[in-house]
């Protein structure tokens, strides 16, 4: 077992400068540990942070103290602490995020969107379209729609490019933010099933899912969060 | 004891006058220690020492170190412990500017910028109308001099200029072959009585290519390469469109293979549809020839497609920096939380 992921004494809070400086503590104390392998759901209610949490491990939120271990290679980066480009460099190679919402590029198929991750690290364009056309249609997306950009798609559509594009690089650490939100019962069995195939292969997931069905398919634990408020 | 002992200055370093380097006598390159200001050193890149603002940085024991006693010395607070963060990225900058100032008139059109560039990265300089970003552009590319404050080049021989000390010619050359301008007017930068296969050709002669054929295959590929009809080349640049002479200027631009591109607004003025056209354009080229660009917007949505790092500026000042999606999606600065707040979709 090797430990991938670990929080110490992570703590983050918004300071809202339009609102008078408003300040909204949403983490405190948190101590994550996630090992290869395993898949830990963070749980709690609506605004107990969970998406925060996750938003912070990906180097997109910042942490205000405590300290965001991530193994990248041989090293543990601490992402609370790392310069940019050592954050972009972790999510190239270690780091994969699946957000609730596809952000579109204008002009950029289907295909590419997804093959874009693996044509960065060197795979020829025939191998990484070919992956990347395998994937979607696990997904179920036609081969039909692989052309177009994924602007007109609809929400569900949309969903499964962002798997698809979070899922195809294989990276050894994935987060995944309500995964299987707006899909239907069937294209929320093949989530699962590359859920636990990444399992299998050794990644660490850390996903957030309200759907209990899914959650029991594939948590190897839960992680409770609770509104700030309430921990106090 | 002397401050000094146990200490020597590097004899040779080629930018000694624009700070000091200690380095622990007998001991490896990974232990110098950094003060002042200056580009950055070999075993620390400047984005430590600007990660906190700091002066000074001490590699290497605690605060009972003798060399960190005297970096703290000299230097009192702003020395920091480098211990307590992640390793140094190595890789040096292309272009760093430090404490660069200029005011027009009463007007701080830059107040003690530090800017730093890394090979093949695009960083986004943002902010309102009137916050600086063309003035840090022209002085960053050396087309406007600061009042103070200075701006290292490093040329693919790993050697530094000081941009705003070199030779006219000498930058005049570096404006023609390792760097790139691409202005928010392509008027400004393409000779409009010439055809279009001929601005981009010219870019190349003044490179010293001089075989015809060889320039004009050239030049018709990188017409493709922009999505312009091979069919056009011949013709005069008035007869394109708005969108067409952006992306003719962008030929032109790319076509000695930059190491470095400023551009400035290179959207602006254009309709929404054309403008997606040339940032996916622009997106592509610069991630498949790995140029580092300086990019002045003030569209959010911008830099967030294109940029890797963003800077904010505010009346002169750079307020905020940072990776681009941790700078929009998490902003600190209340300038820049009422810039997101201002777009739909930032
Ligand atoms: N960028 C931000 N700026 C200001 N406040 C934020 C920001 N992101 C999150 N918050 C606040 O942090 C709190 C936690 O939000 P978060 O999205 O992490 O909750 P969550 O547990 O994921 O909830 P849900 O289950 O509804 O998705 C909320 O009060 C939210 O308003
Ligand atoms: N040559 C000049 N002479 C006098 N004032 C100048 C000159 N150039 C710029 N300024 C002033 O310096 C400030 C910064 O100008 P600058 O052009 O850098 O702004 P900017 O951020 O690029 O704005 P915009 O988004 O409108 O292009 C402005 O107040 C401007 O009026
Ligand atoms: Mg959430
Ligand atoms: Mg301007």
């Amino acid at each position: 077992m090797t430990v991938m992921v670990r929080t110490r004494a992570l703590a983050k809070s918004f300071t809202l400068h339009l609102r008078d400086g408003l300040v909204l503590p949403v983490l405190s104390g948190i101590d994550l540990e996630v090992a290869n392998g395993e898949c830990v759901v963070l749980s709690g209610p609506s605004g107990a942070g969970k998406s925060t949490l996750m938003r912070s491990l990906y180097g997109n939120y910042r942490a205000e103290s405590g300290s965001i271990l991530i193994r990248h290679g041989e090293e543990m980066i601490d992402i609370a602490t790392a310069d940019p480009r050592t954050i972009l460099a972790v999510r190239h190679d270690t780091l994969g995020y699946v957000s609730q919402f596809l952000r579109v590029v204008p002009r950029v198929s289907a295909l590419d969107v997804v093959a874009e991750v693996l044509l960065t690290r060197g795979i020829d364009q025939d191998a990484a379209r070919s992956a990347a056309r395998d994937l979607l249609l696990r997904l179920n997306i036609p081969s039909r729609l692989h052309a177009i950009p994924p602007a007109t798609f609809s929400g569900g559509e949309q969903q499964r490019v962002n798997l698809a594009r979070g899922f195809i690089a294989r990276h050894p650490i994935l987060l995944l933010d309500e995964p299987t939100a707006s899909l239907d019962a069937e294209n929320r069995a093949v989530v699962i099933s590359m859920v636990l195939d990444a399992k299998k292969s050794g990644t660490a997931i850390v996903a957030i899912c309200h759907d209990a069905d899914v959650r029991d398919a594939i948590a190897d634990r839960l992680f409770a969060m609770t509104p700030y408020q309430d921990a106090a | 004891m002397s401050a000094r002992t146990g200490f020597r200055r590097l004899p040779n370093d080629p930018l000694s006058g624009s700070f000091t380097r200690i380095v622990m006598a007998g001991k490896g390159p990974s232990q110098i220690v950094m003060v002042g200001a200056g580009p950055p050193s070999t075993s620390f890149g400047v984005a430590d020492q600007q990660r906190c603002g700091w002066r000074a940085c001490a590699h290497h024991g605690g605060r009972d170190d003798p060399v960190v006693r005297i970096v703290i010395a000299e230097f009192g607070s702003a020395t920091r412990d480098l211990r307590c963060c992640n390793p140094p990225m190595t890789e040096p900058t292309l272009l760093s500017g430090r404490g660069l100032n200029l005011t027009f008139g009463t007007i701080p059109a830059l107040a003690n910028v530090n800017v730093d560039l890394w090979p093949g990265e695009l960083l986004a300089i943002v902010g309102e109308s009137g916050s600086g970003k063309t003035t840090l552009l022209n002085v960053l590319s050396g087309r406007l001099a600061p009042d103070s404050g200075t701006v290292w080049y490093r040329d693919p021989a790993n050697h530094l200029h000081d941009v705003h000390a070199m030779p006219a010619p000498a930058l005049r050359t570096l404006h023609r072959s390792d760097w790139g301008f691409v202005h928010q007017d392509p008027r400004q930068n393409l000779r409009m009585s010439v055809s279009a296969g001929g601005n981009v050709g010219e870019r190349l002669m003044a490179r010293g290519a001089r075989h015809y054929g060889d320039i004009r295959g050239v030049a018709l590929d990188w017409l493709s390469q922009v999505e312009i009809d091979a069919d056009r080349i011949d013709d005069l640049p008035r007869t394109f469109s708005g969108g067409m002479l952006q992306r003719l200027q962008i030929a032109r631009t790319l076509v000695t293979h930059p190491r470095l591109v400023f551009m400035d607004e290179p959207t602006g003025g254009l309709d929404v549809s054309v403008q997606a056209r040339l940032l996916d354009l622009i997106r592509s080229l610069v991630a498949r020839l790995r140029i580092a660009v300086v990019l002045v917007t003030h569209d959010i949505a911008v830099a967030r497609l294109l940029a890797h790092r963003i800077a904010v500026m505010q009346r002169g000042q750079i307020v905020e920096t940072g990776l681009t999606d941790q700078v929009l999606d998490d902003p600190r600065h209340p300038y820049t939380q009422l810039l997101v707040s201002s777009v739909l979709n930032a």
